[in-house]
Parts: structure tokens; C-alpha cells; sequence
């Protein structure tokens, strides 16, 4: 009987791919189920999309946050996005994520009134390439924030990325 | 004529690529007819991008798939992430038997969290939809029937 096998080399632009496909699309659904309006988020998808996976790829990216601006000026709630890079890629780890297991988590999100807004922002963990439509800005305070973990959200095999929730 | 085609998204393609791509099959699926305006369709589907851009990333379209009805032809169109877009494979070519269509509708799937977001893509368009689509290659009596007279009586002009 013959037998076949199969083999395909996981990249790390796959990695980089598949994790910002999965941040992005966690964003966007974390943004709806608030009803925060996504025009913003899809005004500027191109290069949001092509910021993170560059940044991913070349592994300079320590985390994407997303931060929910209310009208009384209150920054609340804050999802954090931290990505861990695996020293070598691991051939036996699959593209993997929890989005099932976060739609139960997104029910546990504190409402917010409307006309709250958001914003993006990334950190580094070394030298990053320039990209358009990104500039140095700063976050906001976490100060007495209490800080909930989803766990993993993906892993890939150079790198996962996890969830904070901070409120 | 019921059609279903799988794209690969992550890590084959990002979000914004396999938008392009599900774009791109419906776009030439419908330029096999002469009653259908290329513009038109160019236009709704550049709409249709502010929910199928989250649609895509958010990984629904696995699960609920988008629809174009242009009768004859009913056509669903899923994605796959994962390692699964890697092994899967694609047929992009236009789904066959579209010479004949003079109506045409997309059906966006209004799923959790997206509906809101999923019905305001819908109205900006009466080619845009945010119900379920029918189980046959027809457009409900109730919703809007919509011909591009304008379009063929361009095309009538060549």
C-alpha cells in the first residue's frame, strides 16, 4: 500500500500572519460586543495589519493594547495583547487559538456608555522598523486597575500571544 | 445551481488579502454577465469590507459562510485558518453558469458580536444583506429586487 507524506515548513511571516490576524480580529470583536464603533479600526486596517505582522516577524513587538476611551474621560476597560517568541521555531506546534473560548470571555466585559472611543497602541522589546500610520505616543495609566488573563489566545510556532483584561 | 468555495486565510493570507480574495471571486463570478455593472459590484463590495475586513479576522466565516445569490447561482464562501489553510486547496476560478444573472444579492452573516456591525455594512446597499440567504438560487420576494437597468442598457450601447 502506498503511503504519502506530507511536510511544509511554518515560516515565521506565518506566525506573524496568523497571530495578526488573530489580534486584529480580537480587537474587532471585543470593539462590537461594546458597541464601540470600528470605523476607526477599519479606516486604518492596511497599515495596522502591516505594522503588527512586521513587527511580529522581525520580533521587536512586545505587546498590542487596546485602550477604550469614555466620554468622562475615564480609560476603562484596557486589553492588553502580550506575543512571546520562541527561540526556534517548533516544527510540531500548530497554528492553534481560543476564539470560541473568548466569546464566553467577552460576556464577562464590563459595558462602557456610549460614544466610548479607542485607541492602539504597541510596545517594544528592542529596535523596531518605522511603519506608516504609527507614531510614539503614550499609554495610559494602569494605576488601580485590576488586571484579569484570558490565558493564550494563539500560538504559532515562533511565537503565541496571550490576553489581559484591565478594568 | 449551489456553489461552495473555501479560502485560505491566516497564515496563508492576512485579513486584508483574503477579503481581496473573497472580493475578487464574487466580483468575477458576476462579470460573466452582461445585465451586471462591474462599478456596481466594485462599489457594494468596497462597502461590504467594513464587516467582512472583522468578519475574516475574527475567524467567523469558518463557521457561517458569506453567500452571493445571482440566480442561477447560489454560491457560499467559507474560510479556513490555521494549518488547515496551508494544506487546503483553493479553487478560485468564477463559479460557472453566472451568464444568465440579472439579479444579484450578498448575504453577510450577522453573527455574534458582529451583527450591529454587519447590518450597517447591509444598509448601504440594497445588494447587501444581513438576513439569512435563502436555501434556493433565488431572491426572497420580500426583499428588494434590484436590476441595473442602467447596465444594460451600457452594455446594449456596444
Amino acid at each position: 500500500m502506498a503511503t504519502y507524506t506530507t511536510t511544509s515548513t511554518h515560516t515565521r511571516t506565518h506566525t506573524a500572519v496568523y497571530l495578526t490576524e488573530v489580534i486584529l480580529g480580537t480587537i474587532g470583536d471585543i470593539l462590537a460586543h461594546l458597541e464601540i464603533d470600528l470605523a476607526r479600526l477599519y479606516n486604518n486596517w492596511d497599515l495596522d495589519e502591516a505594522a503588527i505582522k512586521k513587527w511580529i516577524e522581525e520580533e521587536s513587538l512586545k505587546e498590542v493594547v487596546l485602550e477604550c476611551y469614555q466620554p468622562s474621560g475615564l480609560v476603562s476597560p484596557i486589553v492588553e495583547f502580550p506575543v512571546s517568541y520562541e527561540t526556534s521555531g517548533r516544527a510540531d506546534v500548530a497554528f492553534t487559538e481560543h476564539r470560541s473560548a473568548l466569546a464566553r470571555y467577552r460576556a464577562k466585559l464590563d459595558s462602557v456608555p456610549a460614544g466610548t472611543t479607542f485607541r492602539l497602541f504597541c510596545t517594544y522589546r528592542k529596535t523596531h522598523t518605522d511603519m506608516p500610520g504609527w507614531s510614539p505616543a503614550t499609554r495610559a495609566s494602569t494605576t488601580g486597575l485590576r488586571s484579569s488573563s484570558f490565558g493564550t489566545l494563539a500560538s504559532a510556532p515562533h511565537a503565541n500571544v496571550g490576553m489581559k483584561y484591565l478594568r | 445551481m449551489r456553489r461552495t468555495r473555501t479560502i485560505c486565510a491566516a497564515p496563508r493570507r492576512g485579513p486584508g488579502e483574503t477579503w481581496g480574495t473573497i472580493s475578487a471571486l464574487i466580483a468575477a463570478t458576476l462579470d460573466q454577465s452582461d445585465a451586471i455593472d462591474g462599478g456596481t459590484v466594485s462599489e457594494v463590495l468596497a462597502s461590504a469590507a467594513k464587516a467582512g475586513l472583522p468578519l475574516v479576522a475574527g475567524g467567523h466565516l469558518e463557521k457561517s459562510p458569506i453567500v452571493l445569490l445571482a440566480p442561477p447561482i447560489h454560491l457560499s464562501i467559507f474560510t479556513v485558518s490555521g494549518d488547515r489553510a496551508l494544506s487546503t486547496e483553493e479553487i478560485l476560478s468564477p463559479v460557472p453558469g453566472g451568464t444568465s444573472s440579472r439579479e444579484w444579492k450578498i448575504h453577510l452573516p450577522a453573527v455574534d458580536p458582529l451583527v450591529s456591525v454587519v447590518k450597517s455594512a447591509a444598509n448601504e446597499s440594497a445588494h447587501l444583506s444581513g438576513d439569512p440567504a435563502p436555501e434556493e438560487a433565488e431572491i426572497s420576494e420580500k426583499s428588494t429586487v434590484v436590476i441595473d437597468r442602467e447596465a444594460l442598457a451600457r452594455r446594449g450601447q456596444r
